[in-house]
C-alpha cells in the first residue's frame, strides 16, 4: 500500500479522468493461481497451462494479458506499452491502479513488456541484463489471442524443460520480423537474454532465454505430439 | 493545500471516525440509490506510519497500523456520470470502509455534495462533537489538583 505519488510520469496523471474497471474479484488467490501458472509455463517451454484473468479487463488489453499484469507488476517495476496500448486510457489508469507500476516510452528502461507480436521492436532493444546480473533483463508479454496463420512458422525446440525436443506451432512468430534469428542471437547471450511469455485466449506458454529453435517443416504434422 | 482538498479532507475525516451502524443506517435512508461496483477491496493491510519528531528533524517509521481501504465506481440514477470514491480506515471493518468509500463516490459528484453534506456528513461531525467533548468531561472529572504543589503554568 505505498503510494507512487509524485513518481508517475506525466502519462498517468494526464488519464486520472479515466475510471478503472475492477481487477481480480479475490485478488490473492487468482494472483497465486496465475503466478502457478507462470512458473509452470517457464519450467515447460512450449507447453500451455490454463491462465484466468479478470473479468473486466480494459478491452484493448484483454483477460489474459491483465491476469499476468496484476500477478507480476507492482510499483517497483517499469512497464513498456505497444503504441496503441499506450494511446488506450483505459488500458493506462487500469495499471495504473491495481499495478502501480510506472510506465516508460523506452523500451531499454522496462522490466516488462506488454504487446502484440506485431508492435513489438527487436528483442535486443529491451534490457538483456548483464553477466552479473542476468535476473534484470525484460520479460516479453505477448498477446498471441486469435493468432492463426497459414504455413504457419513451426519450430522445434530444445533446451532445458524440454524432454529431448518438441515441435510446435508458432503462428505468431510470422508477426515478427526474423524471429528465428532474433531468438537464436537472444539465446547466444546467454546467461543475458529476454524471456516470452505468450499469452492465448485462456492459457499460456513461454520461451524462456534457456530454450532453443530451430525452423521445423513448414507442414504441420498431422497430430502435433505433446512433448 | 487547495479548497477543494480541504473540504475532502473534512468530510473523510468525518466518514472514517463515524461509526458503521450510523454510515449503514444513512445509506439505507439514502434514495435513490445508484448501482455500486467494487473496483477495489474493501481489503485489509498494514500502512507505515512515518513521523518527524516536533514536526521537524529526519523521518523515522512510528509504526504500522491496520488500514482497511476500498474504492468503489457509482453510475446510474442520481448521478450525473459515473464517479469513483475511495476511502481508508483505521481498523479492520470492511463493510465501514465500502461505505465510506459509497459517500465519498457521492460527494464527489457536485450536484449531490450538498444534499449529501447536510443529510449524512453535518449529523456525523455533530455526532463526533458530542462523543468528543462526553469523553473530555469524562476525563475532566477524574482531575486531580495537588495543592501542595504550586503550578508552574498555571
Amino acid at each position: 500500500m505505498t503510494t507512487t505519488a509524485g513518481r508517475a510520469p506525466a502519462r498517468l496523471a494526464d488519464s486520472g479522468a479515466a475510471i478503472p474497471n475492477p481487477g481480480f474479484a479475490d485478488p490473492t488467490r487468482e494472483a497465486q493461481a496465475a503466478f502457478r501458472a507462470l512458473l509452470d509455463a517457464l519450467a515447460h517451454p512450449t507447453r500451455s497451462y490454463p491462465l484466468a484473468g479478470p473479468a473486466q479487463p480494459p478491452a484493448a488489453f484483454g483477460p489474459g494479458l491483465g491476469a499476468v499484469a496484476l500477478t507480476v507488476l507492482d510499483e517497483d517495476s517499469s512497464v513498456w506499452l505497444s503504441t496503441p496500448l499506450a494511446a488506450d486510457a483505459e488500458t493506462v489508469a487500469w495499471l495504473a491502479f491495481h499495478t502501480g507500476a510506472r510506465v516508460v516510452d523506452e523500451p531499454a528502461l522496462a522490466d516488462f513488456a506488454f504487446a502484440r507480436p506485431a508492435e513489438l521492436p527487436k528483442l535486443d532493444a529491451f534490457r538483456l541484463g548483464t553477466d552479473e546480473a542476468p535476473h534484470l533483463s525484460a520479460t516479453l508479454v505477448l498477446d498471441v489471442a486469435g493468432i492463426t496463420h497459414d504455413g504457419a512458422a513451426r519450430f522445434t525446440a530444445t533446451g532445458p524443460g524440454v524432454n529431448g525436443s518438441v515441435e510446435f506451432d508458432a503462428p505468431w512468430a510470422t508477426g515478427i520480423e526474423g524471429f528465428g534469428e532474433q531468438w537464436a542471437a537472444n539465446a547466444a547471450l546467454f546467461p543475458r537474454g529476454v524471456d516470452l511469455l505468450l499469452v492465448e485466449e485462456g492459457a499460456l506458454s513461454a520461451l524462456p532465454r534457456t530454450t532453443r529453435l530451430a525452423q521445423a517443416s513448414a507442414t504441420p504434422l498431422a497430430n502435433a505430439k505433446e512433448n | 493545500m487547495t479548497d477543494e482538498t480541504q473540504q475532502r479532507q473534512r468530510w473523510m475525516r468525518a466518514l472514517a471516525l463515524a461509526e458503521t451502524d450510523a454510515l449503514a443506517a444513512a445509506w439505507s435512508d439514502w434514495t435513490p440509490k445508484p448501482e455500486v461496483d467494487a473496483i477495489r477491496g474493501p481489503e485489509a493491510g498494514l500502512v507505515m506510519v512515518r513521523s518527524r519528531i516536533d514536526a521537524g528533524g529526519a523521518k523515522f517509521n512510528l509504526g504500522e497500523a491496520t488500514v482497511t481501504r476500498a474504492t468503489v465506481r457509482l453510475h446510474g440514477e442520481p448521478l450525473g456520470a459515473d464517479v469513483l470514491g475511495t476511502s481508508y480506515v483505521l481498523g479492520t471493518d470492511l463493510e465501514h470502509a465500502r461505505l465510506a468509500a459509497i459517500f465519498d463516490g457521492l460527494l464527489a459528484d457536485a450536484e449531490l455534495r450538498g444534499r449529501v453534506l447536510t443529510e449524512v456528513v453535518a449529523p456525523l461531525e455533530r455526532s463526533q462533537a458530542e462523543r468528543d467533548a462526553a469523553r473530555r468531561a469524562d476525563a475532566k472529572a477524574t482531575l486531580v489538583d495537588f495543592f501542595t504543589v504550586s503550578r508552574e503554568h498555571a
